[in-house]
């Protein structure tokens, strides 16, 4: 960590559901524009970590901080409302809008205007390279471009803080790569700082400066790429033995 | 953009021309005027539940509170129904405010059936404490105290509601707030996290919709010269409005008056024709209602809608939702109960082989 | 005393409709199937009743297998006409098309038996039994017994049967079930019929002692609501459970204040329910069920 104050801080953050800690005292904080990966095998209790910041949980314990200011408990709409966004694991759309609505109602965050939130939207779309399909509804589309369209509903909100979950999962490897590259691009002429879930560690290794690594609900270890991928613990604990032998 | 005011125009219009049909004969008047008060209810329905989403079957709980409110205090205090149906609209929205605040955290069948117990306990109250069968007190060709010889002058007053009523919903289809309740019956969770406030915005729904129900209410009072709570409070007032609209098509402008000129009318005639053979014109009635069902889910303007884009060549703008249980492997993915649809891989190759027909079809489209 | 006797009314009518609340369970819980139809099924199931004894004479407890099965032979023409379109249309369309079909049997009775009530007068009606101060009328106590032969007869079904097994895998996870070979559809009509026998079963307990006219099934529209959702969806102990419950509680408020005022506490304590443990007395994951518009 740099020495200016983070965007995003997590301090003791957990989460009990009945006797399961499904996230039990993590900490860590993110500064401004960093791309940090998140990794952990299935029931890290990744999600629910998200889940946690972003409002869809309310934390059992600890405290949220966004740009200085303790952010717990608050509802999804009113962090979106701050600029913390996120994708979902599971594509999660507007079926019957086109894609300008279903991109409008993440501009219309900016005002109630929404011959504005239109112009912003399309926009978003244009800088994703989707306008040709901005009166197509959502229905019709297949599930890379409900993604990208999805996307494109963040990026219209103008959003400082993204958490990506699984936004990559059960792509084919073409799809990954040209995705990756349109985050990518967003990303920088954005300035977002980014959370990203993914399971795909190729992805996460090309796209993040920094990892984070979650077993059991706590925080197992964090560093750059090259020292997570050498860290015994994390080998063990999610990569497996073939890559210690690979390392 | 536009065509929610064109929808509202074309309604204006079609209220019009009925006024030469309802001018023919009181029996038409009377069924005009009948069906324009339950186009005002089922407006009130599509506002929460066609456009908003969650299922209301609470409506006729704002309904008949004003039926109450401007027959009672006419009775009672002399209070002219004009005032009458203000104090009733007003309490409808105070009583949405309350049973929404509750109960519009409650997931679908949950809050339907929170809504569904008001106005039965309301009806209970109301008879508990001695309030039924109240007449009106006949004061003549009065417009002060809102009474006519002629159910003419009762259409006129209902049609101009109406009319003002299309203008409100699509202006509001159009806002940002219009926005907001598509995206929440669309998908809650998805709106939450794209910046809705969906508690608050559905309890606005809520409230628009309760007024707009309450006012059909206190006009239908007017025309029923009687105030009985077994009319009003019964579950079939809220039903009624609920097919009004899923026979127009929910979620639009122009669904609940396409809706009541088939179903009120269509009522009444079988009522005229069947009278002497009791529960027959009803049975016919049903029986139409349940092929609509089978066949046409989306409601009727969706299949005029459709009918005139292909006659302007154009793509119909869509507002309204589409299919209304058309799976689609995006909106069953998210569903959380894990029904057939619900937990097969979204990138199946038919799902994929569809959507991708889809679009390329939308593409060559495109000019 | 008062007290007592108000209780054992209060089960007794409650056994009743813990019987409404069952098969409504089995269609909402387990085949997620919406059906405004049921109370006026119930309905259908005090006039076969009333007819059958009309015509023959026979005791109606005698007369009640009968009318299950007439109203299961009903279960399946209306699972191939009507319920197997409307699970693939969707919960709008099956609420319409419910709506429609119990609007199609209340004016077809109306036009068949006209308006005016009908009483069932038979030996049971008026016998009694003395139970320590306490007085049981026969025909509910007999009543009651049927209620929990019915109930055990579900859970029986439900828990040991090849059957149950099939409905129980479907409920829980349609897809799944339809990858272990199970024949959905069939399921889907087995559950179907046994709810709707079920409906016939309460209409031939409450006709024995209770007037029936065409507009009595609307008084089962929220009780059949509110039973399986007190109970928990897609709890059978629950369900009974509730059933008594709502009985106590009209034969309470029925004794202590006002028998108009019956309604108003039933209905008051459903939506406090609803409010404070939306996932019912037995209920295990609350807002697992969603009915979207």
């Amino acid at each position: 960590m740099t020495g200016e104050a983070a965007t995003l801080e997590l301090e003791q953050v957990s989460k009990q559901f009945g006797g399961l800690h499904a996230v039990d005292g993590v900490s860590f904080a993110v500064g401004e524009g960093e791309r940090v990966g998140l990794l952990g095998p299935n029931g890290a209790g990744k999600t629910t970590l998200v889940n946690c910041v972003t409002g869809d949980h309310r934390p059992s314990g600890g405290r949220v901080i966004l740009r200085g200011r303790p952010v717990q408990g608050l509802k999804p709409h009113q962090l979106f409302a701050r600029g913390l966004a996120r994708s979902y694991q599971v594509v999660n759309p507007f079926p019957s809008m086109t894609v300008l609505e279903s991109t409008m109602i993440g501009a219309l965050v900016h005002g109630r205007d929404v011959s504005q939130a239109e112009e912003r939207a399309m926009e978003a779309l244009r800088t994703l390279g989707l306008a040709h399909r901005a009166n197509i509804t959502m229905s019709q589309l297949n599930i890379v471009a409900i993604k990208e369209a999805e996307l494109a509903r963040i990026v219209a909100s103008e959003p400082s803080v993204v958490f990506l979950d699984e936004l990559l999962a059960g792509l084919r490897p073409t799809e990954v790569s040209h995705l990756l590259d349109v985050i990518e691009d967003i990303c920088t002429a954005g300035r977002w700082t980014v959370v990203m879930i993914e399971h795909l560690i190729g992805a996460i290794v090309r796209f993040c400066g920094r990892i984070l690594v979650m077993n059991e609900g706590k925080l197992l270890a964090d560093g750059s790429p090259e020292e997570i991928t050498k860290d015994a613990r994390v080998i063990d604990a999610y990569l497996g033995s073939k890559w210690r032998n690979r390392a | 953009m536009k065509t929610r005011y064109w929808q509202a125009l074309v309604g204006t219009a079609l209220l019009a021309l009925a006024l030469p049909w309802a001018a023919y004969s009181e029996t038409n008047a009377h069924t005009a005027a009948l069906t324009a008060v339950w186009c005002l209810m089922a407006m009130g329905w599509n506002i929460i539940s066609g456009f908003a989403g969650p299922l209301s079957l609470g409506q006729g709980a704002f309904f008949g509170l004003t039926a109450f409110s401007s027959t009672v205090l006419f009775d009672r205090l002399n209070l002219s129904p004009i005032f009458g149906i203000m104090i009733g609209v007003a309490a409808s929205v105070v009583l949405a405010a309350a049973v929404g605040l509750i109960t519009l955290r409650l997931s679908g069948l949950y809050f339907a059936l929170a809504t569904l117990t008001v106005p039965l306990i309301l009806g209970v109250l109301t008879k508990y404490f001695g309030y039924y069968e109240i007449s009106r007190p006949y004061v003549g060709e009065s417009l002060r105290y809102l009474q006519f010889d002629s159910s003419l002058n009762y259409y006129l007053i209902a049609a101009i509601l109406v009319a003002i009523g299309l203008a409100l919903t699509a202006y509001l289809a159009g806002t940002r707030t219009g926005r907001y309740f598509v995206a929440i019956r669309e998908n809650t969770r998805a709106a939450e996290a794209s910046g809705v406030p969906t508690a608050r915005y559905k309890l606005y729904a809520f409230l628009i919709g309760a007024a707009f129900s309450a006012i059909a209410g206190g006009l239908y009072s007017q025309l029923a010269f009687v105030f009985n709570p077994d009319d009003v409070y019964t579950p079939l007032v809220s039903v009624q409005a609920l097919l009004i609209v899923l026979i127009g098509g929910p979620g639009t402008v122009l669904g609940p008056l396409i809706g009541a000129l088939i179903v009120i009318p269509g009522g009444e005639l079988m009522t005229q024709h069947f009278s002497q053979l009791p529960g027959l014109n009803n049975l016919a009635y049903a029986a139409v209602l349940l092929v609509v069902a089978l066949f046409s889910h989306g409601g009727l303007y969706p299949l005029l809608e459709g009918g005139i884009g292909r006659l302007f060549g154009r793509r119909a703008a869509h507002i309204g939702p589409a299919v209304p249980n058309a799976r689609t492997p995006a909106s069953t993915a998210d569903s959380r109960d894990s029904d057939a649809t619900g937990s097969t891989d979204p990138r199946s190759d038919t799902g994929r082989d569809a959507a991708g027909r889809a679009e390329s079809v939308t593409q060559g489209e495109t000019r | 005393m008062v007290l007592i006797q108000a209780l054992v009314n209060g089960l007794l009518i409650g056994a009743v409709w813990g019987v409404l609340g069952l098969g409504k369970q089995i269609v909402l819980g387990v085949i997620h199937f919406v059906n405004f139809a049921h109370g006026h099924l119930v309905l259908l199931g005090m006039y076969l009743t009333l007819f059958a004894w009309i015509t023959t004479g026979a005791d109606p407890f005698l007369l009640l297998p009968v009318v299950a099965i007439a109203m299961v032979i009903l279960a399946f023409i209306l699972d191939r006409l009507l319920v197997r379109r409307l699970i693939k249309l969707g919960e709008r369309s099956q609420m319409i098309a419910t709506i429609a079909l119990a609007l199609v049997i209340e004016n077809a009775a109306l036009l068949i038996a006209g308006p005016q009530p009908r009483t069932l007068q038979n030996s049971w009606s008026d016998k009694a039994v003395q139970l320590g101060g306490v007085y049981l009328n026969a025909g509910r106590l007999m009543g009651l017994a049927i209620a929990i032969l019915a109930f055990v007869v579900t859970w029986w079904i439900i828990t040991k049967t090849p059957l149950g097994v099939m409905i129980r895998a479907t409920s829980q996870n349609r897809a799944a079930a339809q990858y272990m070979g199970i024949d959905i559809g069939r399921v889907y009509a087995y559950a179907f019929a046994l709810s709707v026998a079920l409906a016939g079963v309460v209409g031939s307990l409450y006709v024995v002692s209770t007037p029936v006219d065409p507009s009595t099934a609307w008084t089962f529209l929220i009780l059949m609501f509110i039973v399986p959702v007190l109970g928990g969806l897609g709890s059978i102990a629950g369900t009974f459970l509730a059933g008594l419950i709502v009985g106590v509680l009209q034969l309470l408020s029925t004794t202590y204040f006002d028998i108009q005022l019956q309604d108003a506490l039933v209905y008051g304590v459903f939506v406090l329910f609803l409010v404070v443990r939306p996932q019912g007395l037995f209920g295990r994951a609350a807002d697992q069920r969603q009915v979207s518009v």
